[in-house]
């Protein structure tokens, strides 16, 4: 074993514990103070390993999270979830953010193009009423399609000329490799369409969470811009389905009723998948009675 | 001191130790997911996204759900199958404002869906003008699948009697009617129309093309409006006479990005006459390219290219034009038209707002952005003493003939009627010998004018 004394700041950490209570300089010949010990006894050596398989390329990674896309979606035979769609004004930090509306529906969707929406709540901090005198609210209505192109618009065919990717970081968790995966539009007249960061278990090549953001608002004249766009997916079983779509928005002009600042949020929850819709859910309704 | 340290080292690190081994094995014994690293990865991203949104990202309260789903589910589900299609009609306006048939306006009314059994469109017109009635019919017809990867085509059949301008490569009905209305800066001219058309057109992933015919009989009109309502002496009075004759038209469209290239290309082709018949015998042909680079993270560069030559009858109907907006800024509005046109511009775009550029404010409500430009343009074929095209062998302007200019602009994007379309005044200076005047100019509409659609 051999002492030497070191600058750094950590070691200084590690040579205090290693050398317990400092005691005070005696003589000035003597030198005392931090030093650090360290082991050299015992040496390890770890072989390089030439790795001959190519790295998988971008293209190969968007390939592969579009046919995991296809792979989930294509698994999917029905699903019911539940849909809370909440809106939140003054959340720009100078007020405090005041709940606006809220609605829960339970939704139900079986291939190959059944749907059935059933509002459960549908409460306004000022209820508003249409010209026949019933609520006027969020109308939700949904079609039997299960893809979530919300989450997968960029990796699909279709769009992905239309945008720059790069992978940005890879994480290993456990045996789950994390690829980060930001895109932009290709166009540099496309600044008001979402860039993103993505990211994707290469586990079943699926998306997990992306964040939005839009360069420039589409709609200058009314938006100023649509802050922190969030979209996360949570396991459910063997799916990875869509949990939750948060956006905050600032508005160039204040929007009765909504203020300058107001958040949108989307809740998906209580999923129920591949579990076998009755029939009789779907069923079309008997000839004059009430929709 | 140095115990204690060493003690809780040494047992952080048996406790990660032991955690890492054991957590898969206790997770699956659980029945919970095996990878709890990466399940704590995700949750600590949701957990931020939940500090952002606060109130909003807050899990609903489930109290009384569960007894207003029996209650919903005790309904009849009603209809649920498929797209529902709608057999009420629906109603809507129309306007439309210039010299040749004054102020026009009507109704029209649409019934059914075109994914279903088609949709169907009646407009009628009054143009007080001429105190003429114009109206029609059209029937569209859609296939395939919704999304842009599926391959969808659209069938549309047409009748009627309607009105059309001189420049079939760049008119806007809006824009160009509000132009005249307001101010009199309407440089189109116009003909009425007669007959009967038919389209398929189909696209997929960026690509489209559609297929066209006509039967037309083409008639002049007169200006019969020379008033504007801020009383501004208009442009052009005159309406220029269009050729009579009934058009017997196919045309082909086809268009699409380029893969992997902020690029659009554009191919037109118009045929009359031949075996179509028709009193017009001619081939017309367009074509236009234009693309958006990024330049770093500040600026866009905007090049663009297009090309258009008319064999066989020459007419002011199908003749091309150049000058005002698109094409050539440092001529008036479709002040050049002759059987052939040519031109190229590269434009220089600030992405961003000026002043925040210069870091002198905040994102903007109103962002103003600056461009600088660079071009030229020609066209040929022409006849200098009436203005109308004459059929030529050219196929290229001569030296002469192209007109450079250079020029800047400034630019706001209101996000309306469409996201890509800019309010820019332009001051375009001429280059090179000649006479021609630098001039200011007001327009709206895309940086890529030279492309009907990117």
């Amino acid at each position: 074993m051999t002492l030497r004394t070191t600058p750094l700041f950590p070691a200084f950490l590690l040579a205090v514990l290693a050398s317990g209570a400092a005691s005070p300089p005696a003589a000035a010949e003597v030198k005392h103070g931090p030093t650090l010990a360290v082991e050299d006894t015992m040496r390890t050596d770890i072989s390089e390993v030439l790795v001959h398989a190519p790295r998988v390329t971008l293209d190969e990674i968007l390939d592969r999270v579009h046919r995991g896309e296809m792979r989930r979606d294509s698994a999917l035979r029905d699903q019911s979830y539940q849909l809370t769609v909440r809106v939140v004004r003054d959340t720009d930090g100078r007020k405090k953010p005041v709940l606006v509306q809220e609605t829960v529906d339970r939704v139900y969707m079986r291939r190959p193009n059944q749907s059935r929406t059933v509002r459960l709540r549908d409460w306004r901090l000022k209820p508003k009423k249409d010209e026949n005198g019933e609520d006027k609210g969020v109308s939700v209505s949904a079609d039997a399609d299960m893809s979530e192109e919300i989450v997968n618009f960029a990796f699909r065919p279709a769009n992905r000329g239309e945008f720059k990717f790069r992978i940005v970081g890879r994480e290993l968790l456990g045996d789950h490799l994390i690829y980060k995966i930001r895109f932009e539009p290709r166009s540099a007249l496309d600044q008001f369409n979402p860039s993103g960061l993505v990211w994707v278990d290469t586990h079943e090549y699926v998306i997990v969470r992306q964040q939005l953001e839009l360069k420039q608002s589409p709609v200058p004249l009314f938006l100023k811009g649509v802050r922190g766009v969030v979209i996360e997916r949570q396991r459910q079983g063997d799916f990875w389905m869509l949990s939750r779509i948060l956006a905050r928005m600032d508005m160039t002009i204040p929007m009765p009723g909504y203020g300058r600042s107001f958040d949108i949020g989307l809740q998906f929850s209580d999923y129920r998948i591949n579990a076998g819709l009755p029939d009789s859910l779907f069923a079309p309704a008997p000839k004059g009675a009430r929709k | 001191m140095s115990r204690l340290a060493c003690f809780t080292l040494r047992a952080f690190l048996t406790a990660a130790t032991l955690a890492a081994c054991l957590a898969p094995s206790l997770a699956r014994a659980q029945g919970a997911p095996a990878d709890s690293s990466f399940d704590a990865y995700v949750r600590g991203l949701s957990d931020s996204t939940d500090a952002f949104f606060g109130l909003t990202a807050a899990p609903p309260d489930t109290a009384g759900l569960d007894s207003a789903l029996a209650a919903g589910l005790a309904k009849p589900p009603g209809a649920a199958t498929g797209a529902r299609v709608s057999w009420k009609p629906s109603l809507g306006h129309r306007q439309a404002f210039n010299r040749a048939l004054g102020v026009t306006l009507g109704a029209n009314v649409g019934l059914g869906a075109s994914r279903g059994w088609g949709r169907v469109n009646g407009w009628v017109d009054h143009a007080n003008g001429p105190d003429l009635w114009l109206g029609g019919g059209s029937y569209a017809k859609r296939w395939g699948g919704t999304e842009d990867e599926d391959f969808s085509y659209t069938l549309g059949l047409s009748a009627g009697r309607g009105w059309s301008a001189f420049d079939r490569d760049h008119f806007d009905r809006l824009f160009d009617s509000g132009y005249a209305l307001l101010y009199g800066n309407d440089r189109n001219h116009y003909y009425r129309t007669d007959g009967a058309g038919a389209s398929l057109s189909f696209g997929r992933n960026g690509r489209w093309g559609t297929i066209q015919y006509r039967n037309q009989l083409e008639s002049p009109l007169a200006t019969t409006a020379s008033w504007n309502l801020f009383r501004a002496e208009p442009a052009v009075f005159e309406n220029r006479a269009a050729a009579l004759g009934r058009a017997s038209e196919a045309k082909v469209t086809l268009g699409g990005r380029v893969p992997r290239l902020p690029v659009t290309l554009e191919a037109q082709w118009w045929g009359a006459g031949g075996p179509l018949g028709g009193n017009f015998d001619y081939s017309r042909a367009r074509f236009a390219a234009g693309g958006a680079f990024p330049l770093g993270t500040l600026f866009a560069l905007l090049p663009q290219v297009h090309y258009g030559r008319v064999t066989g009858d020459v007419t002011p109907q199908n003749t091309f034009y150049l000058g005002g907006g698109p094409g050539l800024r440092s001529a008036e509005g479709k002040s050049l038209q002759g059987a052939g046109a040519a031109g190229a511009c590269v434009e220089v775009l600030l992405q961003d707002d000026v002043l925040h550029a210069l870091h002198l404010r905040q994102p903007p409500t109103f962002p103003i952005q600056l461009s600088a430009f660079a071009g030229l343009g020609a066209t040929w074929g022409h006849d200098p003493v009436t203005g109308l095209a004459l059929a030529t062998d050219a196929n290229w302007p001569e030296a002469r003939e192209w007109q450079p200019e250079v020029g800047g602009a400034v630019l706001y994007r209101p996000g309306i009627p469409q996201p890509d379309y800019f309010v820019r005044v332009a001051y375009a200076v001429p280059v090179g010998p000649g006479n021609r005047e630098p001039r200011l100019a007001l327009s709206l509409g895309t940086m890529l004018s030279s492309l009907h659609r990117r």
